[in-house]
């Protein structure tokens, strides 16, 4: 994959296109601009920018973030991928009056596809800590029919979360997910916290399914991560993985600067990586604009 | 500039503060004389053309570094209802210090914000929680002159008593300034009376709500330490340019005389500094060596 964007149709076209096709959608979680490339270049059809990392990669935490800030970073990745892009919107940032907005800026930014959930806007960071509160159903339909209302891309695909399956139990989580469903959203996210309510959830709803494996979750939710094979076999639609992408790089961060600060040089396998800083260069388009260079002002 | 507010503060004088918008606005402003200025919410959406109520903090936060790096005097930021709940006003007043404002006003309706508010119909949050709002506020900043503004909306909601209790409450939490909205000439004659903190006065021309606009000379009298200007620039640029644009359609000329262009083009290339970059290329890249 080079610098140039090649594809002609829409990335909200193309996600539509990946939904009516048989088979999961296995998409991942990136960050930024480069790991949204690398993804691509390995061949990932479909990403996701979450909460979780974005607020981390900012170092302003997810119920802290706003949505010109999300839709910033996204429009960071949409301008460097062709793979469509879904971005977690957490509550739309307010009312339905606030959603509407949200759905005007994501549309200009080329996002593919949001998801909307029904927790609490202004959102508290002991979210993170499994202290979820869920508003009432009908307050959260008013928003996606806005949301479906707003839309002036008519495939950007949305996504209707709901987070009451902890707070209220899986039959409220499937009345929910089927009434999301019949207000205009495309897609369902649920959180199962068990096997059984996974294929629960498969079964009663009535629509595609998107499920998030969350990497080095929290051990006091303890929700499972299922492996790509197991959600299709289950009939999932759509896997994305919310923080593996941004655990994997610092982890590596962590430990190089670690051994830099304490032995005064690079670790060996950085200093020498001569690949690595190629695959960079390469995946950033770097050949093309020597090839540009090469045709123009270098011209002999 | 939050020193250089707190300078203006103690010294004798109403401050008079127009609401810039951009950093255009916020630059005729400082060259025509102004001291101190004051980004307004209502001026800022209606020239995103994004309402208020509907304007994030980066937005915010986005408008006052673009209007800071322009001029030299201290600016007022409407940090609307702080962006959420103690938490997200923590981070309010960061990303406004950061963005280079002296001061911001945090005010007293419910976050989100809702539409229905300009028209006057607004919902205000107990008196408790907003002080719990300036609490936060006043211990997120890092530089202590950076001035903490709380907004009553009370006045309007729930009457001239409940306003001046709240403003008293404001104050005891840590709020440096209150900025009030009197109903009528005699609440706002009454206000200073009642509350001793150094009170804000907003002159909203055209408000639909009977509001009263009053002389600067009077506000001063009555012991305002500052009065702000709401909507004056924003409402005459769109009229300017729509007018403009009306006649530059219907006769596809401006109808202006183009000694008055050659005129104001330079005064806007004054105001930019096109002057002082014009010495720069005549020392480096334009120099006649």
């Amino acid at each position: 994959m080079d610098a140039n964007k090649k594809e002609s149709t829409k990335p909200s076209t193309r996600l539509r296109k990946l939904l009516a096709e048989p088979g999961l959608i296995k998409g991942v979680n990136i960050y930024d601009p480069l790991t949204a490339r690398i993804a691509e270049e390995i061949g990932f059809k479909f990403i996701a920018m979450g909460g979780w990392q974005v607020g981390a990669q900012l170092c302003v935490t997810e119920p802290l973030l706003t949505m010109t800030e999300t839709v910033e970073c996204a429009r960071l990745v949409t301008k460097v991928v062709d793979i469509p892009l879904k971005v977690d919107c957490g509550g739309g940032f307010g009312e339905p009056i606030h959603v509407a907005r949200t759905i005007r800026e994501v549309e200009a930014a080329n996002i593919a596809c949001i998801h909307l959930e029904d927790q609490y806007y202004p959102k508290r960071a002991s979210y993170h800590r499994g202290v979820e509160e869920v508003i009432p159903l009908p307050a959260m339909l008013d928003k996606i029919r806005i949301a479906v209302a707003s839309r002036r891309d008519e495939d950007l695909v949305l996504v209707g979360r709901t987070d009451s399956l902890l707070t209220h139990g899986l039959s409220e989580a499937i009345k929910r997910g089927n009434a999301f469903l019949e207000a205009g959203c495309d897609v369902v996210e649920v959180f199962p916290n068990t096997v059984d309510e996974a294929r629960a959830i498969a079964k009663e709803i009535r629509g595609p399914l998107l499920h998030v494996n969350v990497s080095g979750d929290h051990g006091d939710l303890g929700r499972p991560n299922f492996r790509w094979a197991e959600l299709e076999q289950m009939g999932f639609k759509i896997c994305i993985d919310a923080t593996t992408v941004i655990l994997l790089a610092m982890q590596a961060v962590r430990k190089g600067l670690t051994h830099y600060l304490n032995d005064g040089f690079p670790p060996d396998y950085v200093a020498t990586d001569r690949e690595t800083m190629k695959y960079i260069e390469r995946v950033i388009g770097l050949p093309r604009l020597y090839d540009i260079e090469a045709e123009t002002v270098f011209r002999a | 500039m939050t020193t250089v507010f707190r300078e203006m503060l103690k010294t004798p004088g109403i401050i008079h503060a127009p609401i810039a918008y951009d950093p255009l606005t916020a630059k005729i402003a400082e060259r025509v004389g102004f001291r101190c200025l004051d980004l307004g919410g209502y001026a800022l959406g209606a020239s995103s053309c994004v309402p208020e109520p509907l304007l994030s903090l980066e937005d915010v936060a986005a408008a006052t570094r673009r209007m800071t790096a322009a001029i030299s005097i201290p600016i007022m930021v409407d940090g609307g209802a702080g962006y959420g709940d103690a938490t997200h006003v923590i981070r309010t007043v960061q990303q406004l210090e950061h963005a280079g404002a002296a001061s911001v006003h945090i005010e007293d309706q419910v976050y989100p914000k809702r539409i229905h508010y300009h028209k006057g119909i607004e919902h205000v949050i107990p008196a408790e929680d907003m002080c719990e709002k300036i609490r936060y506020a006043t211990r997120a900043r890092r530089d202590p002159d950076f001035v903490i503004v709380a907004r009553t909306d009370a006045m309007r909601t729930d009457g001239f008593a409940e306003g001046v209790r709240r403003a008293n409450l404001y104050a005891q939490a840590g709020a440096d300034m209150i900025m009030i909205f009197p109903n009528t000439v005699e609440e706002a004659r009454l206000a200073p009376k009642e509350i001793a903190t150094p009170l804000i006065y907003v002159n909203s021309e055209g408000n639909r709500l009977g509001r009263p606009i009053l002389p600067i000379a009077e506000l001063e009298n009555y012991g305002y330490k500052m009065v702000n200007d709401a909507i004056s620039a924003i409402t005459v640029m769109f009229k300017n340019v729509k007018e403009l644009f009306v006649r530059l359609k219907e006769t596809g000329s401006t109808g202006m005389d183009q000694e008055v262009f050659r005129k104001i083009r330079k005064e806007i290339e004054d105001t930019m500094g096109l002057e002082e970059y014009y010495r720069i290329e005549e020392q480096t890249v334009e120099a006649k060596r």
